[in-house]
């Protein structure tokens, strides 16, 4: 009996939700809950920043009101007037249920839709869910009319119930170069950044047998292995090979040497993602690309770099996907983007960048301190759910039940994996305090 | 009919009842109705044969069958689907009209004209009677025969005796949406938003406001009453009603489900139904609105059209199917006054109203619209009664009522007397009544014989006296006047004396339920256990399950005083038998009414029900069914003359089929005259019969349908004689048949074989010639091949293309002439056919050559609205589209664009089962580097917007700039690269030969010569076939030499230098 050929289930360039979307449990669930009302998820091209904010759509629930802002293409206030009402128009029915007429919003301004909006959702305590995609065009309009970004952040601030997302590529970061002069605190000070980069090992492996679709991906385990190597997890890029190797029969294939090599699509791609680098972190590249890897100590020796210094670099590197450590060794963050860089490294500058290593550097210190706070967070309430399973099975004596002995064994397992994220951290924590006694105007966050 | 249930029986009767209320799931209700009809709603989808995306217009001819028109053409349904289209005459596209004039002629309009059905083709009407090709949108008969057409400029008239249509002048506008005429004769005419009326000889305009402002709102139907009166339905304010008071408009508000009304129909009786985009379908009764939809059963809530047949039943053409809602054939009531607990006796008085006697509630009345309670008190303790198990109308009009409990009561002239043991009656409980022709009541009672009542004395009879029980069940008085009593122990006759019948006499069982008088005389006998009895002219015959009957224990009998039919309540339902043939309607026929406990016929035909839940009314339906011929032997007989071998078996198929009965549920009798000697009868449509003896046979079948309605009789004679078995063979002599024909199939195929060799070969050389002569040169060296016959090689990344554009964007680039157009070309025409199980495809081809920038987002739209133009014919808002409103193409934003696009989507979302999925297919896509990137971001956010999941692109360009200087993320960087490649050999190969295969021959060296100068260039290798085969040509040669393509070669590279 013959079947008709499988569809290919991978998607890549455009925006995933719902049973597309894979992963980033933890971070989506942190986005939606955190006692921080204002965050910055930071990462490079088509780490699927876009697709993480259309899914916290669906996500929200009735708790939250979301409004999705897209920035891209806006060079005016009003512009950005225009995109905001347009994300009303997408939730016409959820705020007619507000008792929000959006028609009497039109050509009203920002500040007049979110006091509005957020007003309509308190009496229904509710939170006005503002999700940002693509605000790099506030550069533009921030350059042009700064007061624009005054009045941005005041409203950000002014409302209790109302929840901003920014997603963005390490490049916005600029905004606080435009407004370092404010007198009260930059624009992004208030945002506690995330960082976006590969999918957890599991995440990944669902993302690649398509487990959310009713006709799963079978792979075998080795090019399983493969994949999840070669990609360092990378949405994009797991998408981009699996759809290679995807064969009509819904299996995939055992990928071979072309394969593995960048295309004009991921040469664009690293391309751009290179653009957004600082010199030094350029520097740790192209000294990758020549050795293939290296641990701290030689990286710091090529680099002529302390070597303190240089973890926050490489923590900076390694939250955006750009390095990875493996058994101490650092390498590229992926294999493609190891051969891009082989193959291109004498055509790529290493100074002139646009991004500053200071605001590297101060990106890279806040974002440890929030990871930190967050790994703590996170670590108590293993502590304490252990706690609770540790009395319940003491009350069974010598006999506890398996599933609650299993139960305890993953909270011991998940704490000692915290601990160790947490070790990890430290060593970057304390090159980040060398780092802000040995410099006397630090960038605030 | 027998009330007596001990515990046992009482449970055993309410798990059969509740089994039976499980298997009821086709009860149905429109809300706010006190009817419920049982298995109302049937659909119709494209499997039945339903065929067509949007159902226009709907009419019935006179010979029963439903036509509808369709965006296919037409549709008539008779039992069976049957599709008419451009084969039989009719134009392509929409037929929005339908009627049937006077004579019984059927018209459609059409997007070319008006056309009419004669005979099984349809005959457009042409110049030459007067009328232009164009849409026609409307048609109306005029009260002297004229028919008046209304098309999209103007209105013409049909000249009843002439047959030719004429402009009508003075008409106040061109576009003539809708037209109709009042029941007073009175023409309306409606266009857009506005309405006119005839009158004076003169279009007289009908203001229409709705709450202080003009009607904004397109009219979408009009629809007359019966008294004068006229509604009309718009496209977003609802529906207004007409009346020489003024227009009262209704809208949800009111109770209309959805303000954008579709459709619109005033029914005989007065309701108004309007199909609503959206909302399913309004339904106006006694003052209010209530509603219809998917819930219901209707196939979908968008209903483009409405309509009621003459069985009264309601047909909804909707964008998922054709549904049919029953409200005719069963009916049980809801409302507060109705019975909802066990009926056990029913009566019908002389103003035809029904009085159904309850266990639990009483005596309550219908009066064909209502139901009403009656209650009597006992004159004893001054309680309501409650338990009636009896009833009878006595001659003088006066109903009888027999009680549980409380004796009986009379009802004459709105006067109720009660008599019970108290005034002589021997038991208080009556499960019987008769008058004898004397005037005397006879009452039936429970343990207790029976009373006799004069009027002034009471007489009571038992066993003693001569009864063979003294436990009465059922009374009835012949046409002789003798009184049979229907008892637990058989039947008692009195007719001065008493007379006994038992089942050694030939009565089915011995406790009789009921007993009823039929017009021939005959009395009819329910059992409990043994099926009926029936005794006529002294002889008793008994029918049993075996012959059709729902149940051997039977409850009631009636016999219809009007026909041959007998009704049978059952404990499983209702059965009846019309002296030819049994019905049943059980749980398995797909009415699950329960346990009947009573029979009762209405003057118009309709028949009431008393169940455990109430009464239910059944009507059947009164439109026969039709049969035909299918086969015999397997052989579709083309004459009504058949010649079968006396060595064969016959085997006669035929075909029935009804408006309201399923096929598989019609039943039939056939017999062969001149061999059987009774109707055979079967619910299969074949009849088999062994070999027959040579001689000539008539074969007669007709099917009856649920209703008990008989189609009228076919035939097919059948003659019965041997074929010659031997044959004289001219030099062999006589031969076996069956060798001769062999040998005869075999010579025949021999030469047809060498016939169409020669002849093929013929033709070749024939064709080739003539394409010598004619110069047949296919190739194409200039612009995009459109034709998929001219398409050659590509085949994998075709499907590689649209097995992406399931989830993906594509970006296509290859060197110019590499053949880029052409593929979006052959994508376009792929992805208009394919059948995909999730999405539906809608492939928008733009070329964006010499696109001025201002203009790029309405060149977009523009291409949107081209490619689907035809699927947004019926978007009710597409002329709100900021694409029609803003003044100018520059005047477009990007904004405008994604807003529309919205809207479209959103369209197509509510109008299609699969998800759209809407595919650019933007050609030239290296303008966008001329463009300022902020054009390129604004490309980026549409491609980014909610409505991105239905939408994909594939982009095609030579040099597409990578080049990005926004801040934002790069327009491009959402594709997948597709390097557009040159022809492998073996495409190359396939291009060269293919296209003059039949003509012409390669030389071999030719073929690489060509693939080597061309290095796989689609274009260079038709350039270089094109000359060659000029070259081949002026030498009147049929092969492709080297030497043609070399001087080919070299023309086209000096071309080139020049």
């Amino acid at each position: 009996m013959s079947s008709s050929p499988l569809p290919n289930p991978y998607i890549v360039g455009g925006w995933v939700s719902g049973d597309a979307f894979y992963g980033r449990i933890a971070l989506r669930y942190n986005l939606l809950h955190d006692p921080n009302r204002q965050l910055w998820v930071v990462g490079t091209r088509r780490v699927g920043k876009t697709s993480l904010l259309r899914q916290l759509i669906l996500d929200a629930g009735e708790a939250f009101v979301p409004l999705y802002w897209d920035m891209q293409a806006c060079e005016t206030a009003d512009d950005l007037d225009e995109e905001l009402y347009y994300a009303l128009e997408e939730q016409n029915a959820r705020l007619q249920g507000l008792g929000v007429d959006i028609a009497g919003l039109r050509g009203s301004d920002f500040r007049q839709i979110i006091f509005t909006i957020a007003r309509a959702a308190e009496s229904r305590r509710q939170e006005v869910l503002l999700l940002i995609d693509e605000p790099e065009a506030l550069l533009d309009i921030g350059r042009q009319q700064e007061v624009i970004l005054r009045r941005l952040r005041s409203v950000f601030q002014r409302h209790e119930n109302l929840r901003v997302i920014l997603t963005s590529t390490k490049a916005f970061a600029r905004i606080n170069e435009i407004t370092r002069h404010w007198e009260t605190s930059t624009f992004l000070q208030d945002f506690a950044p995330r960082h976006l980069a590969g999918l957890e090992p599991i995440e990944a492996e669902a993302l690649v047998r398509q487990v959310q679709r009713p006709q799963q991906v079978e792979t075998d385990p080795k090019t399983l292995e493969i994949i999840l190597h070669h990609t360092g997890r990378h949405p994009y890029l797991l998408q981009w090979l699996c759809r290679r190797l995807y064969q009509e029969n819904g299996r995939l294939r055992r990928p071979g040497e072309d394969d593995l090599r960048p295309d004009g699509n991921l040469n664009s791609l690293f391309e751009i993602s290179y653009k957004h680098l600082s010199e030094i972190e350029r520097r740790i590249l192209h000294h990758l690309a020549d050795v293939g890897s290296d641990d701290e100590a030689g990286l710091a020796q090529a680099l002529n770099m302390d070597r303190a210094e240089l973890r926050l670099y490489l923590y900076a590197l390694d939250r955006m996907g750009y390095t990875r450590e493996i058994d101490g060794r650092i390498l590229p963050g992926n294999g493609f983007l190891a051969s891009w860089l082989q193959d291109n490294q004498a055509s790529l500058p290493i100074t002139g960048a646009e991004v500053a290593d200071g605001w590297v550097a101060e990106v890279a210190a806040h974002g440890q301190h929030q990871e930190r706070l967050y790994w703590q967070q996170q670590l108590q309430t293993y502590r304490t759910n252990l706690a609770r399973l540790e009395m319940q099975a003491a009350n069974y004596g010598m006999n506890p039940p398996l599933s609650l002995v299993n139960e305890i064994d993953f909270h011991r397992q998940k704490i000692q994996e915290l601990e160790q994220r947490l070790d990890r951290l430290a060593a970057y924590a304390e090159s980040a305090r060398k780092r802000s006694s040995s410099r006397p105007e630090p960038m605030s966050f | 009919m027998k009330q007596k249930l001990t515990p046992f029986a009482a449970f055993l009767l309410c798990i059969s009842l509740y089994l039976a209320f499980m298997a009821l799931p086709f009860g149905t209700q429109a809300s706010g109705q006190a009817q419920t009809y049982l298995n109302a709603w049937r659909t119709f989808d494209p499997f039945d044969g339903a065929i067509g995306n949007w159902f226009w217009t709907a009419t019935q001819t006179p010979d029963n069958a439903i036509w509808f028109g369709t965006d296919q053409g037409v549709l008539r349904y008779d039992g069976i689907w049957r599709a008419y289209g451009e084969a039989d005459g009719l134009p392509s596209g929409s037929v929005r009209t339908l009627l049937v004039d006077r004579n019984g002629r059927l018209w459609a309009t059409t997007r070319q004209g008006v056309a009419y059905l004669d005979g099984e083709r349809w005959v457009l009407e042409s110049e030459t009677q007067g009328l232009t090709e164009q849409a026609f949108l409307s048609l109306v008969e005029l009260p002297d025969g004229t028919l008046w057409a209304g098309s999209v400029d103007g209105l013409f008239a049909r000249n009843a005796a002439t047959g030719t249509w004429e402009p009508i002048a003075g008409v106040p506008v061109r576009q003539i949406d809708a037209l109709t005429v009042t029941a007073d004769g009175r023409i309306w005419l409606a266009s857009a938003n506005r309405l006119w009326r005839w009158q004076d000889g003169h279009w007289q305009e009908v203001s229409l406001v709705v709450e202080g402002s003009p009607l904004a709102s397109r009219i979408t139907a009009l629809a007359p009453a019966g008294d004068g009166s006229l509604w009309l339905a718009t496209s977003g304010q609802g529906v207004g009603h007409l009346t020489p008071q003024g227009v009262h408009w209704y809208d949800r508000r009111h109770g209309l489900p959805e303000d954008n009304v579709l459709s619109l129909l005033v029914t005989r009786r007065g309701e108004v139904w309007a199909g609503t985009n959206g909302g399913g379908v309004g339904y106006w009764h006694e003052g209010s609105w209530s509603q219809l939809d998917f819930t219901d059963g209707l196939a979908a809530n968008f209903v483009t059209t409405v309509f009621q047949d003459r069985d009264d039943m309601m047909w909804f053409g909707t964008v998922a199917g054709i549904s049919r809602y029953d409200t005719r054939s069963w009916t049980t009531w809801e409302e507060d006054d109705a019975p909802l607990s066990r009926v056990l006796t029913l009566l019908m008085d002389d103003r035809g109203q029904v009085w159904a006697g309850t266990y639990g509630e009483g005596l309550v009345r219908f009066d064909g619209t209502r139901w009403s309670p009656v209650t009597v008190l006992d004159k004893h303790s001054g309680l309501p009664i409650l338990y009636f198990e009896s009833s009878f109308r006595a001659a003088d009009g006066s109903l009888w009522f027999g009680s549980n409990g409380y004796g009986v009561v009379r009802y004459h002239d709105g006067l109720i007397e009660q008599w019970t043991t108290a005034d002589g009656l021997a038991h208080n409980q009556v499960v019987a009544i008769a008058q004898t022709p004397d005037g005397a009541m006879w009452f039936g009672l429970l343990e207790h014989g029976l009373s006799r009542w004069d009027g002034q004395t009471w007489q009571p009879i038992t066993m003693t006296d001569g009864l063979n029980a003294d436990t009465v069940q059922a009374l009835q008085v012949d046409a002789q006047g003798r009184l049979w009593v229907g008892t637990i122990a058989g039947v008692s006759m009195y007719d001065g004396t008493w007379h006994h019948y038992t089942e050694s006499d030939g009565l089915a069982a011995a406790d009789i339920n009921d007993i009823a008088l039929a017009r021939d005389g005959s009395l009819w006998f329910a059992t409990w256990g043994g099926g009926v009895s029936r005794r006529h002219d002294d002889r008793w015959t008994t029918y049993t399950t075996a012959d059709g009957l729902l149940a051997p224990g039977v409850d009631a009998v009636w016999a219809d005083p009007n026909s041959e039919r007998v009704w049978f309540g059952t404990v499983s339902g209702l059965s009846v038998f019309d002296g030819e043939t049994w019905q049943s309607y059980g749980v398995a026929q797909g009415i699950g009414v329960g346990r009947v406990y009573d029979v009762i016929g209405s003057p118009d035909g309709s028949i009431y029900l008393g169940t455990e839940t109430g009464v239910v009314r059944f009507y059947p339906d009164r439109t026969p069914p039709q049969v035909r011929f299918a086969a015999v032997n397997g052989l579709m007989p083309s004459t009504t003359t058949v010649s079968v071998s006396p060595d064969d078996f016959v085997r006669i198929s035929w075909e029935g089929y009804d408006l309201v009965t399923a096929a598989n549920a019609l039943f039939y009798q056939y017999r062969l005259h001149g061999y059987d000697t009774a109707w055979h009868e079967t619910r299969t449509p074949i009849a088999t019969y062994a070999p027959l003896p040579e001689g000539t046979y008539r074969f007669e079948v007709r099917a009856r349908d649920t209703g008990l309605n008989y189609s009228p009789s076919i035939f097919l004679d059948l003659t019965v004689r041997r074929p010659p078995s031997t044959i004289w063979v001219p030099w062999v002599g006589p031969m076996r048949a069956e060798l001769v024909l062999i040998g005869v199939i075999l010579a025949t195929v021999l030469v047809l074989v060498s016939i169409y060799a020669v002849w093929s070969t013929l033709i070749r050389l024939a064709m080739s010639r003539q394409a010598v002569e004619r110069r047949f040169n296919p190739y194409v060296a200039g612009p995009p091949i459109r034709d998929a016959a001219m398409f050659y090689g590509r085949e994998a990344l075709l499907r590689e293309i649209v097995d992406a554009i399931h989830q993906n964007s594509l970006m296509i680039h290859g060197e110019r002439r590499i053949g880029k157009t052409s593929l979006l070309y052959q994508l376009q025409k792929r992805l208009q056919d394919y059948a995909d199980s999730q999405y539906r495809f809608f492939p928008i081809y733009i070329d964006l050559e010499g696109t001025p920038e201002p203009e790029f987002f309405h060149r977009l739209m523009e291409g949107v609205l081209e490619a689907l133009a035809e699927p947004l014919q019926a978007m009710a808002n597409r002329q709100e589209l900021s694409y029609y409103q803003k003044e100018t193409p520059e005047s477009y934003d990007d904004r405008d664009f994604r807003r529309d696009l919205r809207l479209i989507i959103d369209f197509l979302k509510e109008h299609y089962q699969q998800q759209p999925r809407l595919i650019f297919l933007l050609d030239e896509i290296d303008i966008l580097n001329s463009y300022d990137p902020i054009t390129q971001q604004q490309l980026r956010r549409i491609l980014q917007d909610t409505f991105a999941q239905n939408v994909s692109t594939v982009v095609a360009g030579v040099n597409i700039s990578k080049a990005w200087e926004r801040e934002e993320s790069p327009w491009y960087n959402m594709f997948i690269e597709i390097h557009l490649p040159p022809f492998d050999r073996q495409d190359a190969e396939k291009l060269m030969r293919e296209p003059v295969s039949r003509f012409y021959k390669w030389e071999d060296d030719a073929i690489h010569y060509v693939y080597a100068r061309s290095q796989g260039r689609p274009h260079r290798i038709q350039q270089i076939c094109l000359e060659a085969v000029n070259f081949m040509l002026d030498e009147r040669r049929r092969c492709i030499t080297l030497k043609d393509v070399k001087n080919a070669y070299d023309r086209i590279i000096a071309s080139d230098n020049d």
